[in-house]
């Protein structure tokens, strides 16, 4: 039980990553790690209990969430990439690193009072799963740069996935298969989006996006 | 327990051997990530020896003291010296149990005694009168002050799971505890490589290849030394890292491989373990220095906040596991 | 096995469409093939649901797919609006005052996506396994987010980005609604299990309450962004005033009602579990119902441009729905089962007539849309009568409904929700229906550049909204025998 423990202690250190990063880049190769990290929770799984759709799910979260969307994404956001442009908050710094505190903390205590039925993981990874979770949606709200906020809904739903394996462990492949797909269009449509901004505003700062009101 | 008759004489023999192993091993460390950091660019690199080329270049040449200073300015080379090889008599570098001195202080108290090199380096550069030795001693205290919060929420947070503050003892305890101090443990042991990395004068703080007199912190203050003073305050920063990498090691990541008992064999594989866990030190060292870049001097608020509040999250998450 | 061919079919006939759209290389042949598509898709769904209506719920391949009454009220929906928008979208494009020059490859991506759209709405209706249905309503938003982006600009594009970041967000939310309802029924049902509806169904009281009642309240709040629910409407207006025409009409008709499906079907399996609990996960519906409702009326007044005032007055009717499920009594669930369909047509029919007023007056600004009845009495007629029908007025169906709604509220020993409800309602009345008899009948200051007399748009824009005037006007009246029938069969589904 202990790396599954551990690999998913890296994943919420890593989740800092995008609370903290002034680079658009960063968010790329944080979220490829995350996904590593996820991959290897689950593999650890199935060494543990020997469910083989663990293991499917563990390569199947490398191969797609951990190699094809970090690729797809930098593709399609090369262009802004490329500037090593610095990025900013609508919130300041030291107000975002504390919100990402207390969301942490808030994730780790809504997971002790979830009366779920334990199966393969501890409480502990729920926590994480959970912190992680907000901590994805909060970047995605409080990050002006459509890519980071991209970056924050998929750490997000690797958040949930981590969820997922503490709750539901025996969910059956297809419905992780269908998730996993999900996460695919979801990052082609983005990066359809993202590249169309570029093209209309010349940048991935979603601060030029404020026409609409009312 | 053959080859030393009595336990008083085989602790003292650990303890000068952890000492030697500090002073002799740390001057590597440098030449290592040197080399390393050269090899990462597709430089050939100087040899991981080089450092001990420099230093026993330094020690052969002539002392060169300013007419107009104090005591302080020839002290000071001594203590920053000093200092960790007495903060390596209170840490576990090569035993897994307490040496004689060991129970000396807690790890405030090693705080202190680290301290008081950092203070006498920057007493001295001041004493100088060179403005680099001021800017470099204000820029200096203005991290050590703010990485300062970090350190005591480790120490309490290390103290509160363990149930200790000697280093000795809190070197397990983290392992022993069941999966829910993981969380925990990770996030202290994150804050606390990163005050390391702002102690010991590396990037994204300080860059220590810096040739810009005026984006420097820690190798301002060396200019106005010279010779053998120049050679023990830099063994003195080489020593620094080491320890305080040790203490990131043996404490709080991987407390494994540490000598049961002191005896030839047991000791020279801790040796062994220490080296191949300093080498994964510095192949990550080598790793952040050259992704990251040096922040502006006014963000080391930012990123010593950012390692208090891990630091601090560490504490608070382990209380609501429980 | 007929029943899950016809499934199949159902599925496989927009898929083909869609793929067909991006194989060939005429536009001719693209629009040749909307129709017959819709058609046959249409067919197919009124034959599923006859064969619901006769033989009970329909299972098919091992409990993926599933259509009983509740999701075939939404299947009927969802073809409705999707044949409609499709015939509306050919002439629409075509119409000889259409004021977007498409660029080459538009129509391509146009309907191509709009079958996709439509295939990922009849694949939320007709899933059985709960993850498909988070898949399928999940997909509608990848469908449908760059159609919003069609006329590739700022603003829609603008529009399109908020809808999809909010719409992800809620997605995911709901996801961790869907695998603690899961996890609801590990205690009973074992660590694998089928999770579907039937299934999930049958465990009933069983489920853990506690994380039954959670999953659902993270789902209301999760797909409740998509439905379009306050506070986490604010992408709504934006996305639905910035589309195309029927894409709007779409959005608003049938894939608020998608989500909205999935947040009533994790109700009823939720609430059997919940015992005398089931009252909090009530309120919390109504709890959203109301607040949107007056977040939908009180932006109702303030607005100027007729596309946002029709997206808000879906804020106001997505909220009227909800507390209609979250009343709980068998004739509001009725009358919200009803509300979904009479809204739906009413609301295609109003964003038809904005796509109609854009062509004829080249602006979605009220101001400058004045006397068109004198310009174009048809259209004239269709706006009018169509900002009646969706402001509830009898003898529209819309009437039926809300009155039924308020009904069911008002019975019910906690009438105070009844009495706001109506209150809003007679609110949005008036806030709808003044703005669009000034764009109707009031006189012109001469701004509109081509409000010049005698130029009737052609009878292909005009004619999918008569149609649904016509259905919205029969609804008034009569509900047919079957439609009853499906109506209370789904409210028992509901209300278990």
């Amino acid at each position: 039980m202990l790396p599954e423990v551990i690999l998913a202690a890296l994943i919420l250190l890593v989740t800092f990553t995008f609370i903290v990063t002034r680079q658009l880049g960063a968010a790329v190769s944080t979220y490829a790690v995350q996904s590593w990290l996820l991959g290897g929770v689950s593999i650890a799984l199935f060494a543990d209990s020997h469910l083989i759709q663990l293991l499917l799910f563990g390569l199947l979260t490398i191969a797609v969430k951990g190699i094809a969307v970090p690729q797809i994404l930098r593709r399609r956001s090369s262009f802004a990439l490329a500037g090593r442009r610095e990025t900013v908050y609508f919130v300041r710094f030291p107000t975002a690193l504390l919100i990402g505190a207390g969301l942490t903390l808030i994730g780790f205590i809504v997971a002790t009072r979830i009366p779920y039925p334990h199966q393969l993981l501890p409480e502990s990874v729920l926590g994480i799963a959970l912190a992680v979770l907000l901590l994805g949606l909060f970047t995605t709200t409080a990050r002006r740069d459509a890519i980071l906020q991209v970056g924050g809904l998929l750490a997000a739903e690797n958040g949930l996935l981590l969820v997922g394996l503490v709750l539901a462990p025996g969910l059956s492949l297809l419905i992780e298969f269908a998730i996993v797909l999900d996460v695919l269009i979801a990052v082609l449509v983005m990066g359809f989006l993202v590249a169309r901004m570029h093209q209309e505003v010349s940048t991935t700062d979603t601060s030029e996006l404020t026409r609409l009101r009312g | 327990m053959a080859l030393f008759r009595s336990h008083v004489l085989a602790a003292a023999v650990g303890q000068v051997v952890a000492i030697l192993t500090v002073v002799g091993f740390s001057p590597l460390l440098k030449g290592v990530i040197e080399n390393l950091k050269a090899k990462v660019q597709s430089r050939q690199g100087p040899s991981v020896l080089q450092p001990y080329y420099d230093l026993r270049k330094l020690l052969g040449k002539e002392r060169t003291v300013t007419g107009n200073v104090s005591f302080l300015f020839r002290v000071a080379p001594y203590v920053v010296f000093a200092t960790p090889v007495a903060f390596a008599m209170l840490i576990p570098v090569l035993t897994a149990m307490p040496l004689s001195w060991a129970l000396m202080a807690d790890m405030v108290g090693s705080g202190f005694v680290i301290g008081i090199g950092g203070f006498f380096g920057n007493l001295a550069a001041m004493d100088s009168g060179s403005p680099y030795g001021g800017l470099g001693s204000s820029r200096s205290r203005f991290v050590s002050s703010l990485a300062e919060p970090t350190f005591i929420v480790v120490f309490f947070a290390v103290g509160f799971i363990s149930g200790g503050t000697v280093p000795f003892a809190v070197n397990g305890a983290l392992f022993t505890s069941s999966s829910h101090i993981v969380p925990s443990h990770a996030l202290v042991a994150a804050a606390f490589l990163m005050v390391v990395l702002a102690e010991a004068g590396r990037l994204p703080l300080d860059n220590p290849n810096s040739s810009q007199e005026l984006s420097m912190i820690e190798s301002s203050r060396l200019f106005e030394f010279s010779g053998p003073d120049q050679a023990l305050m830099e063994w003195g920063g080489f020593m620094k890292l080491f320890v305080l990498l040790i203490v990131w090691l043996n404490v709080l990541v991987l407390p494994l491989g540490l000598a049961d008992a002191i005896t030839v064999p047991a000791l020279l594989v801790a040796i062994l373990t220490l080296s191949a866990k300093m080498l994964g030190a510095a192949v990550l060292l080598v790793g952040i220095e050259s992704t990251l870049a040096k922040i502006r001097i006014l963000r080391v608020p930012e990123y010593l906040g950012g390692s208090f509040v891990l630091a601090f999250l560490g504490l608070v998450l382990y209380t609501v596991g429980r | 096995m007929i029943n899950t061919t016809l499934l199949l079919l159902l599925l496989a006939v927009p898929l083909l469409a869609a793929l067909g759209s991006v194989a060939v290389s005429q536009d001719r042949i693209r629009y040749a093939l909307v129709l017959p598509s819709s058609f046959i898709t249409f067919a197919l769904a009124l034959t599923l649901i006859a064969r619901v209506l006769s033989g009970g719920p329909i299972r098919a391949l091992g409990d993926w797919l599933y259509l009983d009454d509740l999701n075939a009220v939404v299947l009927l929906v969802v073809m409705f609006v999707s044949s409609l928008a499709g015939a509306y979208s050919i002439a629409y494009f075509r119409s000889p005052q259409q004021g977007h020059v498409l660029r080459s490859g538009e129509l391509r991506k146009y309907f191509s996506l709009f079958h996709l759209f439509t295939l990922t709405m009849v694949l939320a209706t007709v899933s059985g396994n709960l993850a498909l249905l988070w898949t399928a309503v999940t997909a509608t938003t990848f469908a449908s987010a760059p159609l919003v982006d069609f006329y590739g600009s700022r603003e829609p594009l603008e529009a399109a980005w908020k809808f999809l970041v909010l719409a992800v967000a809620g997605e995911l939310i709901a996801l961790l609604g869907f695998l603690l309802l899961y996890a609801s029924g590990i205690a009973l049902l074992g660590s694998t299990y089928n999770f579907s509806v039937p299934v999930l169904g049958a465990a009933g009281a069983h489920l853990s309450p506690t994380l039954a009642g959670l999953g659902f309240m993270l789902v209301l709040v999760g797909f409740g962004t998509k439905a379009g629910l306050a506070p986490m409407h604010t992408w709504l207006p934006d996305a639905h005033s910035q589309a195309p025409a029927p894409v709007c009409a779409m959005l608003s008709g049938a894939e608020l009602n998608c989500a909205m499906l999935a947040i009533i079907r994790v109700l009823s399996l939720a609430t059997p579990s919940a015992g005398h609990r089931a009252i909090d996960l009530h309120a919390a519906l109504l709890g959203f119902g109301l607040l949107s409702m007056i977040v939908g009326v009180v932006f109702l007044v303030s607005q100027r441009n007729f596309k946002r005032l029709l997206a808000y007055s879906s804020v106001e009717q997505m909220g009227l729905i909800a507390a209609g499920f979250g009343i709980g009594a068998p004739l509001a669930v009725v009358g919200a089962l009803l509300q979904m369909l009479t809204h739906s047509l009413a609301k295609s029919l109003m964003f038809f007539n904005s796509g109609n007023l854009l062509l004829r007056f080249r602006t979605t600004t009220m101001a400058e849309v004045r006397g068109v009845i004198r310009v174009a009495p048809a259209t004239a007629v269709l706006v009018i009568l169509g900002a009646l029908a969706i402001a509830g007025a009898p003898p529209f169906g819309l009437f039926v409904s809300e009155f039924s709604i308020v009904r069911g509220a008002l019975g019910q020993p906690n009438w105070g929700a009844g009495a706001i409800i109506a209150a809003l309602l007679l609110v949005g009345f008036i806030a709808l229906v003044a703005p669009f008899s000034r764009m109707t009948f009031g006189e012109g200051d001469g701004t509109a550049p081509s409000a010049s007399p005698g130029s009737e748009l052609g009878v292909g824009v005009l004619a999918p909204g008569f149609a649904l005037l016509a259905a919205v006007l029969l609804l008034g009246f009569w509900v047919p025998g079957p439609l009853h029938s499906l109506l209370i069969g789904a409210s028992r589904v509901v209300n278990r």
